[in-house]
């Protein structure tokens, strides 16, 4: 060992002293990866594949359906389908809210949605210009009074959940602000809520959706006329998360929430509408299978799309072309419209 | 996975309780949080092979010492990333080593992912001899919280891509 040791040091002693008068190099061989990629859950991938859509989206029946005026985004003169009877109602709607990291970044084509999905951390390149997250929250704040219906008949609920709650995977039936009377009271609730958040973490989508089920279905005891809001920008991104969970563990959540969970609440009284902001152009099949089997698909001829090519589905409301903001203002304007009765379904 | 969610209503009327099952994680942190913000303390090891011999123990060199990192949020809380990072030998080795630590602890998977960066090393007096590198891999636990995996050094040209890989760890100190 000690002429182990005699040698070693040698070698570095040898080395050292021809360091001296010049630049000691300070190698940088190994260019390490830094830090463990976020695959994210693509619709069809590492859960396991899913086979929906054509002749794979699950079956829905009656209602009936418009004609859509040809996809421009903002013009939804479409209605879901749906059996519901308006007039003396209670109805109730839940927004939930995709609050993942990269609601921070500028729209497009300030920050185009891959660009954005590459930062690290997502953020805002034009302070000028709003973020996701600033569009989104400003817009449901405008957009509140509409849940006051002109029939004062029909009695409206509202509330507002946020996905992730815990900047990870994480999701909660108890909502951020729990649903109550929609009255200005209950809108300045969720105004100070959305204003007050930072976006940060995951996209659960599918724990968060199946636990505001939960919450509608079992705290709330709703058995019709209920709501659920989905706005997200991007696909389920929290796989390895619910893998990794012994209380959830590996699987095609994906499949399941679109397949089993989102035709349960349908059965129950609860909708599903499926909002896709900038960044979930690859997630528009996923959502517009969860739109169809939530039971809002936006006409009988839309295509909800395969895991084949999972960029292609237009059952939802994709809002990934044109004026953000202008497309999810009449998109919520429609959506308000026909579920508190003042519209047709 | 979930337990499988039964249609129609529960015998007694009320709501199914089988419906819509999902674990409730913590607005603290999540139930199942797989990453701690703050500072790390912990040592390093490896047995450092002589250049031309067998990467066995009982030819090998040990070489230790602390290890201490400084993993602070990214704006999208998916990752921790190493803000301060240092490698260091102990004080009674011959050898001098130091290195600054970089990476990122993924908060989904709980694996850190990181680089040893402009490692050198000398014996005192004498300025630094030679270079090295190398990869930091570990998991994290919610026991301590502890990050512990392997490490490896690779030396630069001076020592002919003489390497060594070893274990290390580091326990959650505060915040």
């Amino acid at each position: 060992m000690a002429s182990q040791l005699k040698r070693l040091a040698g070698f570095v002693l040898a080395a050292s002293v021809a360091a001296c008068g010049s630049n000691a190099s300070k190698g940088s061989l190994f260019s390490a990866s830094s830090g463990g990629s976020n695959d994210g859950f693509a619709f069809g991938g590492t859960g396991g594949t899913t086979s929906l859509g054509n002749g794979g989206a699950p079956a829905q029946s009656g209602g009936t359906t418009a004609e859509d005026t040809g996809g421009t985004p903002g013009i939804f003169i479409t209605t879901p389908q749906g059996n519901d009877t308006c007039g003396g109602q209670a109805i109730t709607v839940l927004f939930l809210i995709d609050r993942s990291g990269s609601m921070n970044c500028n729209l497009p084509p300030i920050t185009a949605s891959a660009d954005c999905e590459n930062m690290s951390p997502p953020a805002k390149v034009d302070m000028t210009a709003p973020s996701k997250w600033e569009v989104i929250s400003s817009t449901i704040s405008a957009s509140l009074a509409q849940f006051v219906p002109t029939d004062p008949s029909i009695k409206v609920k509202v509330g507002l959940a946020y996905f992730s709650i815990d900047g990870v995977c994480g999701a909660n039936s108890t909502p951020a602000v729990p649903v109550a009377d929609a009255d200005d009271a209950q809108f300045d609730l969720i105004r100070n809520s959305v204003a007050a958040q930072k976006p940060n973490g995951g996209t659960p989508i599918v724990g968060a959706t199946i636990l505001g089920y939960q919450y509608l279905y079992r705290a709330l005891d709703v058995t019709s006329n209920a709501h659920i809001i989905l706005i997200t920008d991007g696909q389920d991104s929290c796989a390895d998360y619910y893998a990794s969970n012994p209380a959830i563990g590996p699987g095609d959540h994906v499949a399941d929430l679109i397949m089993n969970q989102a035709p349960k609440a349908l059965s129950v009284g609860i909708k599903t509408w499926v909002i896709g902001a900038p960044g979930s152009e690859p997630a528009r099949s996923m959502l517009s299978n969860l739109a169809v089997s939530g039971g809002t698909r936006r006409s009988a001829d839309c295509t909800p799309g395969t895991d084949a090519d999972p960029t292609v589905g237009d059952c939802h409301y994709d809002m990934t072309t044109g004026d953000f903001q202008a497309a999810l203002t009449m998109a919520l304007t429609h959506i308000m419209a026909v579920v508190t009765c003042e519209a047709p379904s | 996975m979930p337990p499988t969610t039964s249609g129609g209503g529960s015998p007694s009327g009320g709501p199914d309780p089988n419906l819509f099952n999902w674990p409730e994680a913590n607005p603290d942190g999540g139930n199942e949080e797989l990453c701690k913000p703050g500072h790390y303390v912990g040592t390093y090891q490896c047995d450092l092979s002589l250049p031309g011999e067998p990467a066995d123990a009982s030819s090998g060199f040990v070489v230790s010492g602390p290890v201490d990192l400084m993993l602070d949020e990214s704006q999208d809380g998916e990752f921790l990333e190493v803000s301060g990072g240092t490698l260091k030998s102990t004080a009674m080795g011959i050898f001098v080593l130091a290195a600054t630590v970089s990476g990122k602890l993924d908060c989904l998977s709980g694996q850190f992912a990181g680089s040893l960066q402009d490692g050198t090393v000398s014996i005192p007096p004498f300025p630094s001899g030679g270079s090295f590198t190398g990869p930091m891999a570990a998991s994290f636990s919610q026991n301590g919280p502890e990050l512990s995996g392997k490490w490896t050094l690779i030396g630069g040209p001076q020592f002919l891509g003489e390497s060594c890989t070893g274990p290390w760890s580091a326990t959650w100190q505060a915040n």
